[in-house]
């Protein structure tokens, strides 16, 4: 008899997941291959807001104010100026939004057809080699068009 | 649930490592010169990434030599050969002991380094990826821990990121994993997220299937993964691993044989993966495509003013 009760609680159980109704222990996540998740939902956004320029958070525990762990850096107008002369650009990041010096590759401006061509990236309309950045729209080693998003 | 395979598969050339192979195979690369051609080798024969580690060009011995990451970026980067860099930064995390009994003080030989050293070459040399080991565990030999506790990881992530530099999680146990989707939801990593499931490491995850399919039901949905083991097992996990949906790593890293008494070299080991990977009806895809797919910016290394 405790045997089929517990046949019984895994068929229903398994029917419940199957369904994709939530299981005993509350609404999972399911992973790569179908199997419910022990885990938390993955996009619990910060509770209260941040400072606009806050890149990664802490959560707060028993009822504490979230804490920002990491602001994106500013440059000061001095390093700016000083970027600009040595011949760079002021960018900012794409995954840390900080602001940085770039300064261009040597081949900036070369004509190219694919990759290889170039130090950094073949772009697709110009057919030039990129100063910066393979993001957007360039050419693979093999003259296909690829676009990489950022 | 029907079979969910991967099928525009990405493989990862894992070029040298640090382990002490290099007096076991003469394959195995020590310069930045030979470890870039043979990373060049393996990006021909069909690796999108290879994962680099840096040797003393005259011991073979693991370092962490700023100077001979950069000769490496720099030749790899003027090969003309299109790859996707992936520099290690699980260096300077190795703690040994002197036997059982003096555990207030780390052997001589251990190599401990705060974060700013551990990603000066990841700031300099701005690879598209690079690793970061994602916890501590015993590490193989007697008395060596392997040592990432969540306080540097935070540190280390943020520094790597802030280079723009895409960090690819290495997990050797669900732990690791735990600890990763923790720092993915602070924000420290972001997103897309990329995870290599390191399976079979002495004393990490064993790399059974079970064990393995744990590991793979415990990577996010919206993750982008890929997984291998070490030794004998290297080539039947790129079987397993695309079957499972996720992408493939292979090199002299990991295993050092192609066949029984045949020693293997990068290109050979990334060749049989391409077979494995086509006879499964799957796609090796391009440097460019796994830029594209994992957003993977490709800059120069920082200019020397």
């Amino acid at each position: 008899m405790k045997r089929l009760s517990l046949i019984a609680m895994m068929v229903m159980l398994a029917s419940c997941q199957e369904s994709g109704a939530p299981s005993m222990q509350g609404d999972l996540a399911v992973g790569k291959l179908g199997v419910p998740q022990q885990s938390e939902a993955l996009d619990a956004k910060p509770k209260q807001a941040l400072p606009e320029d806050c890149i990664a958070y802490q959560p707060g525990k028993n009822g504490k104010p979230d804490v920002c762990t990491w602001m994106a850096k500013r440059l000061t107008s001095q390093e700016k100026r000083k970027c600009e002369a040595s011949g760079g650009r002021v960018l900012s990041g794409i995954l840390d939004p900080s602001e940085y010096c770039a300064i261009p590759a040597d081949d900036t401006g070369k004509s190219c057809n694919k990759s290889t061509d170039c130090e950094i990236g073949c772009d697709a309309s110009e057919h030039k080699c990129r100063a910066y950045s393979n993001l957007g729209m360039t050419l693979d080693e093999f003259g296909t068009v690829i676009e990489t998003e950022e | 649930m029907p079979l969910a395979m991967n099928r525009e598969v990405f493989i990862t050339c894992a070029v040298t490592g640090s382990g002490g192979t290099q007096d076991r195979s003469p394959h195995v690369p020590r310069s930045p010169e030979q470890i870039a051609k043979s990373a060049i080798d393996a990006a021909k024969a069909g690796a999108a990434v290879v994962h680099c580690h840096v040797r003393d060009p005259e011991t073979g011995k693991p370092s962490r030599d700023l100077a001979l990451y950069r000769e490496l970026t720099e030749r790899v980067r003027d090969s003309g050969t299109d790859v996707v860099l992936n520099l290690t930064a699980g260096m300077g995390g190795d703690l040994l002991f002197d036997g059982t009994e003096k555990m207030g003080e780390m052997a001589g030989h251990s190599d401990m380094a705060g974060a700013t050293a551990r990603v000066a070459h990841v700031v300099e040399c701005r690879p598209e990826i690079c690793t970061l080991d994602c916890g501590t565990m015993n590490f193989n030999e007697a008395d060596y821990v392997m040592v990432n506790t969540p306080g540097m990881l935070r540190d280390m992530a943020k520094r790597m990121t802030a280079a723009g530099v895409r960090i690819e999680i290495e997990a050797f146990d669900t732990g690791h994993l735990w600890l990763a989707k923790e720092l993915a939801r602070e924000g420290v990593i972001p997103a897309p997220t990329l995870v290599q499931l390191c399976m079979g490491v002495p004393w990490g995850a064993p790399d059974d299937l079970n064990t393995f399919l744990a590991m793979v039901n415990n990577v996010p949905a919206d993750w982008h993964w890929s997984a291998f083991a070490i030794g004998r097992n290297q080539m039947p996990y790129v079987a397993a691993s695309v079957l499972a949906g996720g992408n493939v790593r292979v090199g002299l890293e990991d295993n050092l044989w192609l066949d029984k008494g045949v020693l293997a070299t990068n290109a050979q080991l990334v060749e049989r993966a391409v077979t494995i990977i086509s006879n499964l009806g799957a796609r090796v895809i391009t440097p460019a495509e796994v830029r594209a797919k994992l957003k993977l910016e490709k800059r120069a290394p920082l200019a020397r003013i």
